[in-house]
């Protein structure tokens, strides 16, 4: 190089690089001219779309909660000059296409050359072979491989997997295919780029007979076709399916996590739609129908609806009196069925009363009137405070929308109530009635952090592979010990509310029941009016490995409606996971 | 002074062979769409040609000296108009590079500062140079002169001619400094070390993102389906072409860039090999023709001057034909003079009228015998 002057260095590179592009020019323009010229005359390059797969959903063991299915389609390209009359005259004798679909053949010239009108999907194999002769006699028409979602689990779980919509960027380039779709709610749209695969096209060079000549180099990609990824969730599909079926004819909510992982192994919300609706176009009817169902199958009760907690607050009044030292765990207090508050007679769910007894009978008998006490003590600042350490009133980590409910602190107090706060007020709000609202999330994060002796657990419910860490909360251990005793108690004592839960004495929980609307309605006790019931647990008691809650909407008590269901969660539990831990073991 | 007395002077060679390949631009123009001349692309591309001529005009007058000391001011220009285009620009297909004058004229200020890059570097070169020839002047601060323009134009974001830039830049450090071994080594380090770190500690969507910045998708059919129809023009085209407005993939299949970075494509279709390899000539001579008097300069700065703006036709009209043919992927930069635009008019007749006056006063007469 050091021999060359700059002078000629360079004017030696210009006259490579027109070399090269000269002798391009000659192969293209005399070796492969003539072929170019035909091409180019006959527009012999074809293009073939090439729809990719959306990823798929799968539980903790690989289950399928939503894939991709295979599906042959007949398309129709808008920019090919065909007469219409006789591919029409040709669909109408195959395939009794509708007068919609009809109306729809129509050739123009698009600005988007690859456009395609669908004109049948999911065709049958035996049509297949029918068609497939006389296709290749049209340019205009083809057959393509596309995708439709299914969600084999269906309802189950629904809300959180989501459903998709129609994909209108994309639709307005090639037409419309099912596996363009794109995610509009829950998990299918918080991950929808990961899921969405790419459409990709490929140019083909044909010969006369529309036949493809292969290995041609001009026979090019030109957006490569990219499959959607899986994704893989922490939930148990078929313990999902066991707790919507557990639900019977009640509605509400339901969720399982792992204590220590934080993993969520159920979320479930009762009445649902069907995803595979959504899957392709919604028919009118079927949309107009799930707008109009009086249940609102649309709405997510696990994470989107806050309702008041009733009794299950008390694991946190019990708590905050015992840290605050407002009781001690040997305080007793005498229960009479009904006490007088500012003027007002406040009533136990109990006609008679409890009697004098501690923190912890309080627990197992639910005892309204202690807790009215207690919290008259201890006040709103304090007790607000600890609501908020419980999370209650914070939305959680988990990818979805949510409703974080209500804590009547400070700020909520001055903002709607202006400022006023009666002791009335006071002694509802212990109890889990008035100000306080919470979701089924919530009511399983504040379990949680009982039974782990103080950690805020990191739910979440896409599998990762690093273990989170979790935030503790300082909570004597003799106050922990008194209230869990008492969640015990909850289930296995005679006094207990929770009795329906009952089966081999580890389950410890708390049960409410909270009123709809007024103490007058109460009469009435059906339908809209009756009182949600409320039940969380967790699972076993001397070594806590799953917490449980459940929402009962107007399902009267906590512990009749939520009760059963818990026990059903707790035998699959035992049959399916710590089975087969001890197998492991061994 | 006839105009045959005029060809046989150097200089007017190369205003000459340019002029020609724009004359060839706006026939070619001519021929691409069917609307009514005074709303086609080639009406506005002959009102250039004429500005273009103009400006010929105009700097053929000045002295080498001017020019000189024209460099800085014309750098600062071109920073201010970058970052003017930033708030007022117009956004043309994605970018925000375009200032916009009434409805038929539009400048862009990224041409011009490839330009004004060209000047600033050989007055760089000359003056500071000469006093030192260590390497961290040549290299780090000539760099420096290099950040300003290219990230303003990176983030419009015109990545061709942000590309263009650092082609030309790097081209004019590597031909004029006196450690090529240590360049060379630096870009060998570079690509060995390139290739295992993009295979394996990138994830795919940094890679992904990467080569989005490279090549954006401007157009949602793919830069495959542009690549595969442009090569169906040319080499349709060819011995001799279709003939003048008989362009079939030009007129109805072809893309928003057909008179921009696919003009050579259809040019090609319709006048065949004859015609490419003309226009080819034309473009080869202008690049060629004033290198033949690098050595005879004496000026550093001219010496500089002169081979930045061989190189900026260079860099144009071989990435843009070599793409157009299939050799390089889809990169969106149009060839200066053929493709249609004013702003790139102007700066080429710019790069001639400099070359034309370098040559001018370097001439030897002794060789012409007159």
């Amino acid at each position: 190089m050091a021999s060359l002057s700059r002078k000629n260095f360079s004017i030696l590179i210009v006259l490579v690089f027109v070399a090269i592009i000269l002798s391009r020019l000659f192969f293209l323009q005399i070796i492969q001219g003539e072929r170019y010229h035909r091409i180019s005359k006959n527009n012999f390059l074809k293009e073939v779309l090439v729809p990719s797969p959306r990823g798929d959903i799968l539980d903790r063991f690989g289950r399928k909660i939503a894939i991709s299915k295979p599906i042959i389609n007949l398309y129709m390209k808008v920019n090919v000059s065909e007469e219409e009359t006789r591919i029409k005259d040709f669909l109408t004798n195959k395939l009794n296409l509708d007068e919609r679909t009809l109306k729809k053949i129509k050739f123009e010239k698009s600005p988007y050359i690859s456009k395609r009108i669908l004109l049948k999907k999911d065709l049958d194999i035996n049509l297949i072979y029918q068609l497939e002769p006389y296709i290749d006699e049209f340019e205009s028409l083809e057959l393509l491989i596309d995708y439709l979602r299914v969600y084999p689990y269906g309802e189950v779980g629904a809300h959180k997997i989501g459903y998709l919509r129609t994909n209108d960027k994309r639709d307005l380039i090639y037409g419309s295919f099912l596996s363009s779709r794109s995610g509009a709610s829950g998990l299918e749209k918080k991950y929808d780029t990961v899921l969405q695969g790419r459409l990709g096209a490929k140019f083909l060079l044909v010969d006369n007979q529309g036949k493809e000549i292969e290995g041609d180099e001009d026979s090019a990609v030109a957006i490569e076709t990219k499959s959607g990824k899986n994704i893989s969730l922490t939930v148990d599909i078929e313990l999902e399916k066991l707790i919507y079926e557990a639900f019977g004819k009640l509605n509400g909510a339901a969720m399982v996590h792992d204590i220590s992982s934080g993993e969520i192994l159920a979320l479930v919300s009762k009445p649902s739609f069907d995803p595979n609706l959504f899957a392709q176009p919604i028919s009118n009817k079927n949309w107009k129908q799930l707008n109009s169902d009086e249940t609102r199958p649309f709405m997510d009760r696990a994470l989107l609806a806050s309702y008041p907690p009733g009794s299950i607050i008390k694991i946190i009044t019990a708590t905050a009196a015992l840290e605050e030292k407002v009781i001690t765990k040997d305080t007793k207090l005498h229960c009479p069925g009904s006490i007088n508050i500012g003027g007002r007679r406040f009533r136990d769910w109990l006609k008679g009363g409890h009697g004098t007894i501690n923190v912890e009978q309080a627990i197992i008998g639910s005892s309204d009137v202690f807790f009215y006490q207690v919290g008259l003590k201890l006040g709103i600042k304090r007790y607000s405070n600890w609501l908020e350490k419980f999370r209650i009133g914070h939305s959680t980590k988990l990818p979805f929308a949510q409703n974080a409910g209500t804590v009547p602190n400070q700020k909520f107090i001055k903002k709607y109530l202006k400022g006023k706060f009666y002791p009335g007020d006071m002694a509802n709000v212990s109890i889990g009635q008035g100000y306080l609202t919470l979701n089924v999330v919530q009511a399983s994060v504040m379990t949680s952090i009982i039974a782990s002796n103080g950690y805020v657990p990191s739910l979440h419910i896409v599998k990762k592979n690093e273990s989170l860490k979790n935030e503790k909360i300082e909570i004597r251990e003799s106050t922990l010990k008194t209230v869990q005793k008492g969640l015990l108690g909850v289930i296995n004592d005679k006094k207990g509310t929770g009795g329906y839960a009952r089966d081999d004495g580890k389950l410890a929980g708390k049960t409410g029941t909270a009123q709809v609307i007024s103490k007058d309605a109460r009469q009435y006790g059906y339908g809209k009016f009756r009182n949600h019931g409320w039940f969380t647990a967790y699972y076993p008691y001397d070594n806590p490995k799953i917490v449980i809650s459940v929402f009962a909407e107007h399902g009267s008590s906590g512990g009749a409606a939520g009760g059963p269901i818990i026990k059903k969660i707790v035998r699959y539990y035992k049959a399916n996971y710590i089975k087969e831990k001890k197998k492991k073991d061994i | 002074m006839t105009l045959v007395d005029l060809w046989r002077r150097p200089e007017f060679k190369i205003i000459f062979a340019g002029f020609f390949i724009m004359t060839l631009s706006f026939i070619n123009l001519l021929f691409i769409e069917d609307v009514p001349f005074s709303k086609s692309y080639a009406f506005r591309q002959i009102f250039w040609i004429f500005i273009a001529l103009a400006m010929m005009l105009v700097i053929r007058n000045l002295r080498p000296k001017v020019i000189k000391d024209l460099s800085i001011p014309i750098y600062v220009i071109s920073i201010i108009l970058l970052v003017v285009v930033l708030f007022f620009g117009q956004k043309i297909s994605g970018a925000k590079s375009w200032i916009k004058f009434g409805n038929l004229i539009s400048f862009q200020p990224s041409e011009f500062a490839k330009i004004a890059f060209i000047f600033i570097i050989a007055k760089f070169y000359s003056e500071l140079g000469a006093y030192s020839k260590s390497f961290i002047v040549k290299y780090i601060l000539g760099a420096l002169l290099l950040v300003p323009p290219f990230i303003l134009i990176i983030i419009q974001p015109d990545f061709g001619s942000g590309f263009m830039l650092l082609l030309v830049s790097l081209s004019i450090i590597f031909t004029f400094s006196y450690n090529r071994g240590i360049l060379i080594g630096i870009f060998l380090v570079f690509s060995i070390v390139s290739v295992p770190v993009w295979n394996n500690y990138l994830k795919d969507y940094q890679k992904e993102r990467i080569i989005n910045f490279i090549n954006p998708e401007k157009d949602p059919r793919g830069h495959g389906y542009n690549a595969i129809q442009s090569k169906i023009a040319i080499g349709s085209g060819k011995l001799v072409g279709k003939g003048f407005g008989n362009s079939s993939q030009g007129r109805f299949r072809f893309l928003p860039e057909k008179h921009t970075d696919f003009a050579f494509s259809v040019w090609a279709e319709q006048t065949g090999l004859v015609g490419s390899a003309f226009l080819i000539f034309l473009f080869s001579f202008i690049v060629v023709y004033p290198l033949t008097f690098l050595n005879q300069i004496k000026d550093h700065f001219l010496q500089v001057l002169l081979f930045g703006m061989c190189s900026y036709f260079f860099f144009h009209f071989v990435i843009n034909i070599c793409m157009t043919l299939g050799i390089f992927p889809v990169v969106g930069i149009p060839i200066v003079m053929f493709s249609y635009g004013g702003s790139s008019l102007l700066c080429a007749s710019i790069a001639l009228s400099v070359i034309s006056l370098i040559i001018a006063e370097y001439r030897d007469y002794n060789q012409l015998g007159v």
